[in-house]
């Protein structure tokens, strides 16, 4: 056979060709489409020619897509090529084909031309890409909302340590030392922060700390503290606080990280705080001893003087000498329990049982001799013992009662009422007079305030209700105040009778009597 | 970025009146080409391109200001502003018409007339309204879009066969035909079809002209005449088209659709 006798019919080779072919009016109606193309698709070429168009064979998606891209593209370009579009198959299902057109005209009429190529393996492999594509876009998403908070989380640490002067540190396995940050050589005395290498940070730490870094202190996963001096090239010596901690990791050497911090400010504070401290537990020894003595003399000797027969004169000085004396002893007595409530050791009470009603009974006598021209009564409720500390409640009561004869009305009675109850006793101080200013009350037990009124010669301290206040702590109970215009001014001392032991409190506590 | 820049916006022409095209979901400005010619000898022309298509500026696609059609609608109105001091005659095809709605009611002193190509103020059947889809046709739609918008994201453009009878397309121009970042053609076939402005129509109270094919399966008929019925002052010309685009495939009946509608006008 020669090779014209096997050049085939154009006609079979457009029915048999390996890809679909069609030809379509402008409208899309299907005038002549192949075998290849009816095979593909399970539809008779007499079931499409001059009947179906092309549009009518595609996905909803797909006639949408046709409308608005392939037809506009076409008639501007006059084709189109590689448009992806699912053909629907005789029996409904999807074939993804690829297809290229191109517009002719002919005769006065348009045609389009129409080759389509089945693409399955194609399209499932685009698909794989677009859907590797959408992961990767969701992974970079993922990794840069990350990223975002990962500086977010750094600015603050970097803030944070700036805002406390800190210095950090890590250790470098390659470099066999510490790294620090450049703000280490501010902790050395330099002006501007620099690069310091661990040598150099070593050799200005003060020796007589002991070796450093501190061996063993690195090692442990719990956090450790180590305080240090370094002394700086600008003659200063600071002290060092270092935090640190190992990290260990499983698959690399255990790696460190720390901070350094200047605490020298704090430390000579702390120190400055125990020298004061110090200094106050002398000064208490030396009021109590050194003090109380001769006032002890002074008030002694004017009640000698006293009970001797002296002139009118006389009588009236040595009665102020001992009024005096008995004012400096509560003074001192009230600057001793400041002193130590302040030093956080409270006021000592030594409870034992007592008699209330003789207890405020005996006070009221000295007190009435103290404040000679007064009226001081005594009202009693109740009966039976009561577990205190009858010195501190003498205090109690006389500071009391001291504060109401210098703020009270001046001809008023000064009341105080003595009541036991069946969980708590009480002890009231009342006086008539101007009431306390409301906006004093808050502040009333705080140690130096006190109302402004007071005349001149009547000044204390201002601690007389902070010891008050103490007293009454010390016994587990608590102090309060009303004060009005109508009623007058009432300060009230509640004890229960069984106290819970207070916490802090250096009051001991004897068993009850049963 | 000025408005020229951003939305590609061309003038050509010359007359006391100013036409502003708006094309439609799927191409470019250059959908205009059979149309403007006719009007050019009296009418000043301008043409531009919805940001995120053609040759807009891409990076002002901002996907907040265009998750709905009155981002689009607020350049149309910046645009109005900018090339015409008159009252201008909108003409929008499709998803346009819509934004020109939006846009006059926006700002009605900026609009003097509109012609409504193939539009439609729902895509999805709800209740009695027939939109023509379902929202399972619109997913059909985005992953075919998703299938053919699959090498447009690199600098790979469909391949051109030739273009038989029109050799003045250049290769650059073809290439941008249809072409846009598949995010953005996604986001906005999204925002056009899931689009209802059923409620505004009543609002628009200038004439329009609403040009339905009579074969349209984007906007059938039924869509132009509930448009028709529910515009105050709209009127309906059929034109024998198959598609959505009469514009293209029927120039020359549209244009005389579109000049009877301007000479009864006052403008």
């Amino acid at each position: 056979m020669s090779v014209d006798e096997q050049v085939r019919d154009s006609g079979e080779l457009f029915d048999n060709a390996a890809c679909g072919l069609m030809s379509t009016s402008h409208d899309g109606t299907i005038q002549q489409v192949n075998q290849t193309f009816c095979d593909w698709i399970g539809f008779p070429k007499s079931e499409l020619t001059g009947i179906r168009k092309l549009q009518d064979l595609l996905t909803v998606g797909g006639k949408i897509f046709h409308q608005t891209h392939w037809m506009p593209l076409l008639q501007i370009q006059g084709s189109v090529a590689e448009i992806a579009l699912d053909v629907i198959h005789a029996d409904q299902r999807k074939i993804p084909m690829l297809m290229n057109a191109i517009r002719r005209e002919h005769n006065g009429m348009v045609w389009h031309d129409i080759a389509a190529f089945i693409s399955e393996d194609r399209r499932a492999y685009e698909r794989e890409i677009l859907r590797s594509r959408h992961q990767a876009e969701e992974a970079l998403a993922e990794q840069m909302r990350s990223q975002r908070a990962l500086e977010l989380a750094e600015q603050r640490l970097r803030l944070a340590v700036e805002a406390a002067q800190l210095c950090l540190w890590d250790d470098d396995a390659r470099q066999g030392g510490r790294v620090f940050d450049d703000r280490a050589a501010l902790l050395l005395g330099y002006a501007e922060p620099r690069a310091v290498s661990a040598d150099e940070f070593a050799a200005a730490v003060d020796a007589s700390g002991g070796p450093f870094p501190k061996q063993g202190s690195e090692d442990s996963s719990e956090l450790y503290r180590h305080e240090y001096r370094i002394n700086g090239i600008d003659g200063i010596q600071r002290t060092i606080l270092e935090t640190g901690r190992a990290l260990n990791s499983s698959d690399a050497p255990a790696k460190h990280v720390g901070v350094l911090q200047d605490i020298s400010e704090i430390s000579r504070q702390r120190m400055a705080a125990e020298d004061r401290a110090l200094f106050a537990q002398q000064m208490i020894g030396i009021v109590s001893h050194d003090l109380r003595n001769p006032l002890s003399a002074i008030m002694l000797g004017s009640e000698m003087l006293l009970s001797t027969s002296l002139e009118a004169n006389q009588s009236r000085y040595a009665g102020a000498i001992l009024q005096s004396a008995h004012r400096s002893q509560r003074m001192v007595g009230d600057l001793l329990d400041f002193t130590s409530a302040r030093l956080g050791r409270g006021i000592a009470v030594n409870a034992e049982a007592v008699n209330l009603k003789a207890l405020v009974d005996r006070c009221v006598e000295e007190l009435s001799m103290v404040f000679s021209g007064r009226v001081i009564r005594h009202l009693h409720h109740g009966a039976g013992l009561c577990n205190a500390d009858a010195d501190r409640l003498l205090q109690l009561i006389g500071n009391l009662v001291a504060n109401a004869v210098k703020y009270g009305a001046p001809e008023g009675a000064v009341t105080i009422t003595s009541d036991i109850q069946p969980t708590e006793f009480l002890v009231a101080v009342h006086n008539d007079g101007s009431p306390i200013p409301r906006d004093l009350i808050p502040h009333l037990f705080e140690p130096m305030s006190r109302g402004e009124h007071a005349p001149g010669e009547q000044r204390s301290v201002g601690l007389g209700l902070f010891i008050v206040r103490e007293i009454a702590r010390g016994h587990g109970g608590r102090v309060t105040v009303e004060s009005t215009a109508d009623a007058g001014t009432t300060f009230t001392l509640r004890i229960p009778l069984e106290p819970d032991p207070v916490p802090g409190a250096s009051g001991q506590w004897d068993a009850r009597p049963d | 970025m000025s408005v020229t820049q951003r939305n590609n916006v061309r003038v050509t022409g010359e007359g006391p009146v100013t036409l502003v095209f708006a094309h439609g979901f799927g191409c470019d400005q250059s959908m205009w080409r059979l149309l403007t010619p006719s009007f050019s000898p009296h009418y000043r022309i301008v043409t531009f391109d919805l940001v995120g298509c053609g040759q807009s500026d891409i990076s002002a696609y901002d996907r907040q200001k265009y998750s709905s059609l009155s981002g689009y609608a607020d350049d149309l109105v910046e645009i109005a502003e900018a090339f015409s001091d008159q009252p201008v005659l909108f003409v929008g095809h499709s998803v346009s018409a819509m934004i020109g709605l939006l846009a006059d009611i926006q700002a009605p002193e900026q609009f003097a007339a509109h012609v409504m190509i193939g539009p439609s103020p729902s895509y999805i059947n709800d209740g009695d309204y027939v939109g023509g889809f379902t929202r399972k046709d619109i997913d059909s739609l985005l992953e075919t879009m998703e299938a053919n918008y699959l090498g447009w994201s690199s600098t790979m453009a469909p391949a051109i066969m030739g273009a038989p009878g029109q050799p003045e397309l250049g290769v650059e121009l073809t290439n941008s035909f249809c072409r846009t970042d598949p995010e953005i053609a996604k986001q906005f076939a999204r925002v056009t079809f899931l689009s209802d402005n059923r409620s505004d129509l009543s609002r628009l109270q200038k004439p329009v002209l609403i040009l339905q094919s009579s074969e349209d399966m984007i906007a059938p008929r039924s869509v132009g005449e509930y448009l028709s019925q529910t515009i105050p002052n709209a009127s309906l010309r059929i034109i024998e088209n198959l598609g959505h685009c009469p514009h293209l495939s029927e120039p020359a009946a549209s244009v005389s659709a579109m000049r009877e509608f301007v000479a009864g006008l006052s403008l």
